[in-house]
């Protein structure tokens, strides 16, 4: 992958739901951090692939992790890798260069 | 487990289970390394929503979930590194090892492919695609409906309908229909054809034109390309070229519009350049005004139907409403005008209307076209599964080095696109190959037939079409050895288990197989037997070394009966000053006219229908037509001696059964004529009708203008010369080249020859694929049997033996199949009547033949395998085993 890359929006959302986790990091428990942090309800399937493609480019890396949790089974956990955290970097910076100079009202928070 | 996320109690309502489809659905998304972890995950959260929200929700979730994953998983850079192009070359090398698997799959696809595709083009050109107007579906055909009387002259074969004929329009009911106020009609156009002389500094061509009333262009949405279209009421006579014509003659030069063409003498302004739609009306260089005179619009024309009606149904109403319409105002017709007092009216949509004589046989070639590909693809089945029984161990090897099952899938699927790839483009060649021999036969009055090619939706079925079989191939490749890994140590039982039920029927499928083979080539070789049949069948006349051309003259030049006789009998003579034998004939057989005309023996006695030859003379001499009884008409039967007419046989016996016709006088039409002669039948309709009765009268009493020019000898010398004669007498005349008069008899032939080559390429293609599909059994028995025959063979049984007990197994298959078709020939000889009319469709002697031929090839596709059995090696056998 080259270093001019950006994150698509979902892949952000994977990767920043994993860096705010704090412990073993696996499919299901990033989305539950989704889900509390933001109310969106993604798909777990998508959750997965989107992870798998993320390995692929170096931005994260698992291993199956030992049997946790209330139903005992194993997982596959994962780790923000520093390229990782290097592309959160850019689309972040890539957003605020554009935000700057922006006229566009912060909405309100909502009921 | 928490007691809360316990599963469902048992007999709970099934509604609070996970749906399985939708399981499985997610764990293909999830991809093989990940699937167990996304179906707990997903499983976790669908109990906890169960109990939050209730069982239909969380499915509802579940359904959600699933469904917003397909779109990531199939996202280009979802696959492995590499992508599935890595995975297609492995493929691609992988058929490449096995070439005969490979050609066999790939070519018998191929075959089903092509040979659908080549009819799928027939059908799409000339029946499904959309005719080429606006809303096509709105344009609809006029017709007059009569109860069959049979005392009216036939000039334009009508059809039946209903137990009603189907008549075209007169001039005057046309201009009823025209000037109606219609409610479920936007516009009524009158279409018929002519053609003109075109006369130019360096000679005279004969163009067609169509002749179209000025609504025409709202009816069929006609636009012009250059200047405008005819003009509703114009101030002078005005043409409208047609593309084609346009850059035919005049290289497409704009400066044309504008400037004068010279039609049959008189000078039309050319207004505009127009595209005439395909298919309807008929191919022309010209439109032209229709446009009639008071004479034309009299009582005593509303029986000369001969106007095609064409109009387009109002937007709001329907065809049917248009149809009640028309059919209202012909039984109103009826009370004003006694000609109309039976009449119904017809609206059909016009593209149904010209395909409706063919749709049978498209029906009929489509339904083959699908048979075909259904049967390629059981065979490529049989050829898989015959082929997956030695790949057994391969798969094992790749299976204990640690290959998981969802990559052979994968690897078995990629496979199979491959395959299926390289089916649909040998499929597309196959079908362009042989479009072109069908594009040769098909016969040219078939609406859109210059148009056949392979489409672009048609070739997409095809490679759509490909890719599916493909992966059917590859999914059945792999669904067929997936109980054989050997971990599981039970492959042997579980393969052969498997196979005994599948084996059952796909023994019946290949017996079906050969009996479906069976009945085609017995039809094929009938049909070829008929078509050599009427090959023998006397004509009546002799069409080699008669050269002929059609000529028609121009009212302008030539108003009167004696100016008509006179240009008639100036031709002749001119010829024979040259030394040519040459005749006219107005009417003669099997040129494609029909004049039905009635003829009685006296006042008192029934009207008889013949055929009405007007012939200048020499024309029995010149045709071959012989006398059998008085003379033939001559010079001396001239416009102020006595009426004459020679009657043919059938006639004579008909109206003379007793004998002794010569010197009676007989009323044909309306003007009593002595009989002088009576001359040989000739089949007027074809080797394959009866002879018609006939009669002959001279041309000099009855002149018409369109005649045929007959002319015995080499036809270059001959065309020259009338082309000499013709300009000395009427430079305007245009007189076409002569061409051989055998021309009608091989038109004729041409269905014929379509049939068969249908036919033919029917049963090669059934017969092609009935023995694959008998070598990919018998192969397929032959392996699977594998180890008892290493068993057989370690125990001394002889190679021989066993070779001829796999021969005797395909041999059995094919008489079962050869019994099966040819007691499906007897049953359906009474549906083919029609088709195999005149042939010995039921004698013994067709089928035998059949049974050999097909017993033969049954013994070639056995071969192959029976040989592979005896080349089992024991040792190795058993050992893989």
């Amino acid at each position: 992958m080259s270093g001019r890359e950006y994150l698509g929006e979902f892949e952000q959302v994977v990767l920043l739901a994993l860096a705010r986790i704090e412990g073993p990091a696996y499919g299901g428990s990033i989305h539950e951090e989704i889900l509390d942090a933001t109310g969106r309800d993604v798909s777990i399937p998508a959750v997965y692939v989107t992870l798998k493609r993320m390995e692929r480019k170096g931005l994260v890396e698992s291993r199956i992790g030992e049997a946790q949790g209330a139903t005992g089974r194993a997982t596959r956990n994962y780790r923000l890798l520093p390229q990782g955290r290097e592309a959160l970097g850019r689309s972040r910076a890539l957003l605020e260069r554009l935000w700057e100079g922006a006229d566009v009202p912060f909405p309100e928070p909502g009921p | 487990m928490s007691p809360g996320e316990s599963p469902p109690p048992h007999g709970q309502d099934r509604r609070s289970r996970v749906p399985a489809l939708a399981r499985l659905l997610a764990r293909f998304v999830a991809g093989p390394e990940d699937r167990d972890l996304v179906e707990a995950d997903l499983e976790q959260r669908f109990r906890r929503l169960v109990r939050e929200r209730g069982p239909g929700a969380a499915r509802r979730w579940y359904w959600w979930q699933v469904a917003r994953g397909v779109p990531a998983a199939l996202r280009p850079d979802a696959f492995r590194l590499g992508g599935s192009g890595g995975e297609m070359r492995h493929a691609l090398r992988a058929l490449g090892r096995k070439p005969l698997y490979t050609a066999g799959v790939a070519g018998t696809l191929a075959l089903g492919l092509g040979s659908a595709a080549a009819v799928a083009s027939v059908a799409w050109t000339v029946w499904l695609a959309p005719m080429p107007f606006p809303d096509p579906d709105r344009v609809v055909r006029l017709y007059e409906l009569l109860p069959p009387t049979g005392n009216q002259a036939v000039l334009l074969a009508p059809e039946e309908d209903d137990g009603f004929v189907r008549w075209q329009l007169s001039p005057p009911t046309l201009e009823d229909l025209r000037t109606h106020d219609w409610t479920t009609l936007q516009a009524v156009a009158g279409v018929t054809s002519d053609e003109l002389d075109w006369s130019r500094e360096g000679g005279t061509s004969r163009l067609t034109a169509i002749l179209a009333s000025p609504e025409v262009d709202r009816v069929l949405g006609l636009h012009p390309v250059a200047g405008r279209l005819l003009a509703r009421h114009p101030d002078a006579a005005e043409v409208l070229l047609t593309t084609a014509f346009w850059e035919r003659a005049f290289g497409g030069d704009p400066t044309v519009v504008g400037s004068t063409l010279t039609l049959d003498g008189v000078d039309h302004r050319i207004v505009g350049i127009a595209t005439l739609p395909t298919g309807y009306p008929k191919r022309a260089d010209l439109l032209l005004p229709l446009r009639f005179d008071p004479a034309q619009l009299t009582e005593g024309m509303r029986g000369a139907r001969y106007l095609d009606g064409v109009a387009r149904v109002a937007p709001g109403r329907t065809v049917g409403d248009a149809d009640a319409e028309v059919d209202a105002f012909f039984r109103s017709l009826g009370e004003r005008h006694a000609q109309h007092d039976q009449s119904r009216g017809q609206a059909v949509v016009l593209g149904e209307d010209l395909i409706r004589p063919y749709k049978g046989v498209l029906v009929l070639l489509l339904a083959a076209g699908g048979t075909f590909l259904a049967l390629a693809l059981v065979n490529v089945a049989g050829l898989v599964a015959a082929r997956r029984m030695e790949d057994r161990s391969a798969r094992w090897v790749r299976l204990a080095l640690g290959a998981t099952r969802a990559r052979l899938l994968r690897s078995a699927l990629v496979e199979g696109a491959a395959l299926g790839l390289m089916a649909s483009g040998a499929g597309l060649l196959g079908a362009w190959w042989l479009l072109s021999p069908i594009r040769s036969l098909v016969p040219t009055d078939i609406p859109r037939a210059e148009g056949l090619d392979l489409h672009p939706p048609v070739a997409a079925a095809v490679v759509l079409g490909g890719l599916a079989g493909g992966l059917l191939v590859g999914l059945l490749g792999h669904v067929l050895t997936r109980g054989a890994e050997p971990a599981r140590g039970r492959q042997a039982a579980r393969v052969r288990g498997a196979s005994a039920p599948g084996l059952a029927w796909r023994r019946a499928l290949v017996v079906g197989q050969v009996a479906f083979t069976t009945v085609l080539v017995t039809g094929g070789l009938v049909i070829l037997e008929r078509v050599a049949a009427l090959q023998d069948v006397e004509l009546g006349f002799e069409p080699e070394g008669v050269t002929s051309t059609q000529l028609t003259l121009s009212d302008l030049r030539y108003p009167s009966d004696e100016a008509r006789a006179d240009l008639w009998r100036a031709l002749v003579e001119g010829m024979e000053a040259r030394g040519l034998e040459a005749a006219v004939a107005v009417n003669p057989p099997m040129a494609g006219s029909t004049m039905s005309f009635g003829v009685r023996r006296d006042s008192a006695s029934d009207q008889v229908f013949a055929q009405y030859h007007s012939v200048g003379p020499g024309y029995f001499r010149l045709m071959g037509t012989g006398i059998a009884e008085g003379r033939a008409l001559g010079a001396g039967d001239g416009p102020d001696d006595r009426p004459v007419v020679v009657l043919d046989e059938t006639l004579a016996n008909e109206l003379f059964p007793e004998g002794g016709a010569i010197g009676q006088v007989i009323t044909v039409v309306s003007t009593p004529r002595t009989v002088v002669g009576v001359a040989a039948a000739t089949r007027h309709f074809g080797p394959d009708v009866e002879t018609p009765p006939g009669v002959y009268v001279p041309l000099s009493q009855d002149p018409w203008q369109l005649g045929h020019i007959l002319v015995s000898g080499e036809r270059r010398d001959a065309s020259a010369a009338l082309a000499d004669v013709a300009g000395e007498l009427d430079p305007g005349l245009g007189v076409a080249p002569l061409a051989p008069y055998s021309r009608y008899v091989v038109a004729w032939y041409a269905p014929l020859r379509l049939q068969s080559v249908v036919v033919g390429i029917l049963a090669g293609v059934g017969a092609v694929l009935a023995t694959l599909g008998l070598y990919a059994l018998v192969a397929y028995h032959v392996c699977s049997r594998r180890k008892e025959i290493g068993i057989r063979m370690a125990l001394g049984a002889p190679g021989s033996r066993l070779f001829g007990g796999v021969l005797a197994q395909g041999l059995a298959l094919a008489g079962a199949g050869v019994a099966l078709g040819i007691a499906g020939w007897y049953a359906a000889l009474p549906l083919t009547r029609g088709l195999l009319e005149g042939a010995d469709a039921g004698g013994p002697a067709l089928p035998l033949t059949v049974a050999l031929l097909v017993a033969g090839v049954s013994v070639l596709a056995t071969l192959v395998p029976a040989w592979r059995s005896t080349a089992v090696d024991p040792v190795t056998t058993l050992a893989a085993e």
